[in-house]
């Protein structure tokens, strides 16, 4: 039942299965300018094929690595890093990737990585609410709230 | 049977763990890259990231605007400085110039001593939206507050995308989504920091965040003296007093401040906590352990 963490364990009754990591985004921009007209998918497909030069149908991070640097991804990629980058293609660490995960990882991120470096109004006023809440905090003295625990 | 997905993934220098009921994966992708967003923003390794910009600025001296998010940071940090009476202070990270919890060695306290000058947020000019460094070589760091701001805009994220029922954990800090779809809290054990094999607590959490400062996942032991890694701005050197504190409030970053607020505190934290009115849960250093309303029932004793 318990799921561990740093200094918690979450503990629920229930099934649970694991599914690793989400995907990501890479050099997607190394391939869009040479076809305007392609669909992001085989933008994605043919960005593989260039990464997979011996065409085994996986990449190794060294191909990513390397395809990364050569190719001149845009500034949200190059700020993300080749590595943070593939950690999200690769989560669970198997040191490759298939070209069907390596398309549909790209490609359903494309939009959240567009705006890798953009401010968040929500964040911001999401941080407001915290700093009212921190400051106002025991200025009526102790409420009585509880932990909750359960024994 | 309740469904639930957990999706881990490297975040942060921690392990990052969604665990969503009924979940599309998309909504794990999207609470990922907000993280992940979030990481390249403030990330004080990251030699592109805002934070990092920052203090080119503050090593020299200088001003320079920031964005909106980034002011709302600071707004944060300042905010936590009034509140801790100048203890948690985002300048204080330039001390790890001199401590490294991995040396096995304290620094000499020469070490600390030139840093001293440096430190204090009242050293920083802040009129939103510039950032003016009046004094040359201060540093920022974002690290006691983004981990926790990122777990909240995560467990955001998820719910945008749906998600109801869920808990995003990020590095022991934790953001509820939701409760469990039958409307039950989420039971969640809080580690014993003299053993951290046992756990001292198990509460319940369905809304808001829960996050835990400590001593014991990093320190150093010399001569029989442990040293932690919260460290004491006015002295340089680690607080001592408490062992840990668990803090659940509205929010993980709210926990999370006051959790570390309450360490920096040192011997008076319990009373400072108790003043707050959150739920809160804390361990001196003698394993005595104490907090709000029923912590201190036997239940925490049978927990332990």
């Amino acid at each position: 039942m318990p799921i561990s963490a740093v200094q918690s364990i979450i503990v629920y009754q229930s099934m649970h299965m694991e599914i690793s990591g989400a995907g990501a985004a890479s050099a997607a921009h190394a391939a869009s300018g040479a076809s305007p007209a392609m669909s992001p998918t085989q933008k994605m497909s043919n960005l593989f094929d260039q990464i997979d030069t011996t065409g085994s149908g996986t990449i190794t991070q060294s191909q990513f690595a390397q395809a990364f640097q050569q190719l001149n991804p845009p500034a949200s990629f190059q700020t993300a890093g080749a590595d943070a980058v593939w950690s999200q293609l690769d989560p669970s660490g198997t040191g490759s990737v298939s070209a069907p995960d390596f398309t549909s990882g790209m490609t359903s991120l494309m939009k959240s990585l567009r705006g890798w470096n953009a401010d968040s109004p929500a964040g911001a006023q999401a941080l407001g609410q915290s700093a009212n809440t921190l400051e106002g905090l025991g200025a009526a003295g102790p409420s009585g709230s509880s932990l909750n625990l359960v024994a | 049977m309740v469904k639930i997905n957990r999706f881990s993934f490297p975040a942060m220098g921690s392990e990052c763990s969604l665990h969503l009921c009924d979940a599309d994966p998309a909504a794990a992708q999207a609470a990922e890259a907000e993280i992940l967003r979030i990481e390249c923003r403030y990330s004080r390794y990251r030699p592109d990231s805002i934070l990092s910009q920052i203090n080119r600025v503050a090593a020299v001296g200088g001003s320079l605007e920031v964005d909106e998010e980034t002011a709302a940071l600071i707004d944060y940090a300042f905010a936590c400085y009034r509140k801790s009476g100048g203890l948690f202070d985002i300048t204080t990270g330039l001390l790890r110039r001199a401590w490294n919890f991995s040396s096995g060695r304290t620094p000499v306290p020469e070490e600390i001593e030139r840093l001293m000058p440096l430190l204090g947020l009242d050293k920083i000019r802040w009129r939103r939206p510039v950032l003016s460094f009046p004094v040359p070589g201060v540093e920022l760091d974002l690290g006691g507050i983004g981990k926790e701001y990122a777990a909240d805009r995560a467990a955001a994220a998820c719910a945008e995308a749906g998600v109801a029922h869920g808990l995003v954990e990020l590095g022991g800090d934790i953001c509820a989504i939701g409760p469990q779809p039958d409307g039950a809290p989420w039971l969640i054990s809080i580690r014993n920091p003299q053993d951290t094999g046992e756990s001292l607590a198990v509460v319940s959490l369905a809304a808001g965040g829960l996050a835990t400062s400590g001593d014991y996942e990093r320190c150093i032991t010399v001569d029989g003296w442990r040293y932690g890694h919260i460290l004491d701005p006015r002295t340089g050197w680690p607080v001592n007093g408490l062992a840990a504190v668990s803090v659940m409030a509205e929010s993980c970053l709210v926990a999370g401040s006051i959790s570390t607020i309450g360490m920096l505190k040192g011997a008076v934290g319990p009373e400072w906590l108790a003043g707050l009115g959150v739920a809160h849960l804390w361990t001196d250093g003698h394993g005595v352990t104490g907090g709000s309303g029923m912590l201190l029932s036997q239940e925490v004793c049978s927990a332990a």
